[in-house]
């Protein structure tokens, strides 16, 4: 059986992540600049699972669980940053949030 | 089938913290009414920080080293950072006893969050394991997340809140792929299996790449320019006591992690990464000393100040060698003590309600307040590395290790940067021993001060957002104790600095050996 060689997930992943970091520069919505960074992890996700793979290894897929919990907990405490920044400026966006300079 | 050992010593300090932080979040629960926990929370997390730095002193007394699962380890360099570690939490706890009503109605959860993000710095201070070191560095960046926007009142809070956690959750990518293509690199994420395996020559593209994604990782959590854009804004908008724990402890355990990963992992490209960090330390002392020296609030100054103050230890990670780790571990000790001096005189400061004190805010302060005064000048000339102060120890014994190492034109830089540093600590002194009071800024708002009844401990303040308040904290009896320990710390560390750094070199030195 053939199997896809690692380096094409290596570079579908570092495209995901050029993807996510690039995303991250020009968005302006803070919501999407989230999801661009959900995107990075898990572009990291899909290297680390490759090469575990390549490697015949656990090491990789336990870094990967490892990431999604973290995740998960970066959600949480996001989603609750988010909100409490809206209650004062009732926006989304990140170039109206500019009480802060110098 | 037989259950493996597991060393639970080796991580002793951190079930300590782990469980007080536990312990504060359901003393908080169970008493509903808050009498007894207002006080009692803040003593309990003071005694499990205690104990937690016995565990420490006792460990050191074990001696060796003892390795929890190959994941962490427990020796003379991990303790040496968490009790650093721990003494900054002890300030941190210190300068909120009094205050935290003033910015939160949870005072369990700060506490709680305060202790959580320690645990999570002492793990990475003992993480000999990439994954490790990812998770402890998501355990402190979550809880400090919630610190910053910890007042839920004031709209800078959460903004300063939201660039942090933005910022530090792109960072963690960064450094996230950069575990990833090392561990691609090598075959494992074991710090000492990856430097075996890189020095037996790896795959390059990765090695690199990797270890490029792992200095932007590692920058931005202490703040190196050109990722340190969240700074001054966090340290702005957070509570001061935060921000006071944060820029020590953080900056300790990263650095940590970041000499351990670097040192022990990726010796075979020092001269590639030196440097490139010899080129971010430039920068970074340069743009931090600059900014700061335009300032008017002094937590932003302080801020960009601690900027510059990461670019002098990075110039001690530079040649990665033992006696430039040993630089940057007395480096972190001198600035908790004097940096957590500083802020803790901003928080005895602070009127109630406000959360910044003006440059304006410190003309005559040696008149109202003459032990404060005192104090601040103190932890000025240390920050500005003026002997016989700690801080001009910290400074030499960086410069002398990169200067061994021949990084002669980073030192000139270095201390080229510490005159400038100079004139924006001196115009703070300047402004409380020989300005006086009437003489304070147009621009400062809540002044309106025309008494020029000196023996009134603190002028009242007219137009502050609650007339009747009183001008400070109800009791300060906590910071003055905070503010005396970090200057008989920064005054007797930089008069007798024989026996730390003989330690620290042992600490070091163990586990780099040279």
């Amino acid at each position: 059986m053939d199997q896809v060689p690692t380096t094409y997930y290596l570079i579908l992943s570092a495209i995901i992540f050029t993807i996510g970091a690039v995303g991250v520069l020009v968005r302006r919505n803070m919501l999407v600049i989230f999801m661009c960074v959900e995107m990075m992890l898990n572009a990291v996700n899909l290297t680390l699972i490759a090469l575990a793979l390549q490697f015949g290894q656990l090491t990789g897929q336990i870094f990967a669980f490892m990431v999604m919990a973290v995740a998960a907990a970066e959600v949480a405490i996001g989603l609750a940053i988010v909100i409490a920044v809206v209650r004062h400026r009732d926006t989304t966006n990140v170039d109206d949030i500019n009480l802060l300079r110098g | 089938m037989t259950l493996p050992q597991v060393n639970f010593l080796a991580i002793l300090p951190q079930i300590i913290v782990t469980a007080t932080a536990l312990l504060v979040l359901i003393v908080d629960a169970v008493d509903r009414r808050g009498a007894f926990s207002r006080r009692a929370l803040s003593w309990l997390s003071l005694i499990g920080l205690l104990a937690a730095g016995a565990a420490v002193v006792w460990l050191v007394m074990q001696g060796g080293r003892q390795s929890f699962q190959d994941m962490a380890v427990s020796d003379g360099y991990s303790l040496a950072f968490s009790a650093i570690i721990l003494l900054a939490a002890a300030m941190g706890v210190l300068l909120a006893k009094d205050t935290v009503d003033q910015f939160t109605r949870m005072p369990g959860a700060y506490y709680a969050l305060l202790l959580l993000a320690v645990v999570g710095m002492m793990t990475m201070a003992s993480a000999t394991d990439l994954i490790v070191v990812f998770l402890s560095l998501e355990i402190l960046s979550l809880a400090l997340y919630v610190l910053v926007g910890f007042n839920l009142r004031e709209p800078r809070s959460a903004e300063g809140s939201l660039k942090y956690f933005l910022l530090g959750a792109f960072a963690s990518g960064f450094f996230l792929y950069g575990a990833a293509l090392l561990y691609g690199a090598s075959g494992s994420t074991n710090l000492a299996q990856i430097g075996q395996a890189m020095g037996a020559g790896g795959n390059e593209i990765y090695l690199y790449a990797g270890t490029a994604l792992l200095v932007v990782g590692f920058g931005f959590k202490v703040a190196m320019v050109p990722f340190h854009m969240w700074t001054p804004d966090a340290y702005q908008g957070a509570p001061t006591p935060v921000t006071g724990f944060m820029s020590v402890a953080t900056k300790t355990a990263v650095f940590a992690a970041f000499m351990r990963v670097f040192m022990q992992a990726l010796p075979a490209t020092q001269e590639t990464w030196g440097w490139a960090l010899a080129i971010l330390a430039a920068l970074t002392m340069t743009l931090g000393n600059l900014a700061a020296l335009r300032q008017t609030s002094l937590k932003r100054m302080l801020a960009y100040s601690s900027i510059a103050h990461a670019g002098y230890a990075l110039v001690g990670l530079v040649p990665g060698s033992a006696a430039g780790a040993v630089a940057v571990l007395f480096y972190m000790l001198s600035y908790a003590l004097m940096n957590l001096g500083a802020f803790a005189v901003l928080v005895a400061l602070e009127r109630r309600g406000e959360n910044d004190i003006l440059r304006g805010d410190m003309h005559g302060l040696s008149d109202r307040r003459p032990g404060l005064a005192a104090a601040m000048a103190i932890f000025m000339f240390a920050l500005a590395g003026i002997p016989p102060f700690v801080g001009f120890f910290a400074k030499f014994f960086i410069f002398s290790a990169a200067a061994e190492a021949g990084w002669i034109g980073l030192v000139v830089i270095g201390v080229i940067n510490s005159v400038i540093s100079a004139f924006y600590y001196l115009s703070v002194v300047v402004a409380m021993y020989f300005r006086s009071e009437k003489e304070a800024a147009p621009a400062a708002p809540v002044k309106a001060r025309k008494s020029k009844d000196k023996a009134a401990p603190a002028p009242a303040t007219p137009s502050a957002p609650v007339p009747q308040a009183p001008a400070l904290a109800t009791s300060q009896n906590a910071i003055r104790l905070a503010v005396v320990l970090a200057a008989i710390g920064t005054v007797a560390v930089g008069l007798y600095p024989a026996p730390w750094t003989a330690y620290i070199t042992q600490a070091v030195q163990s586990v780099f050996g040279g």
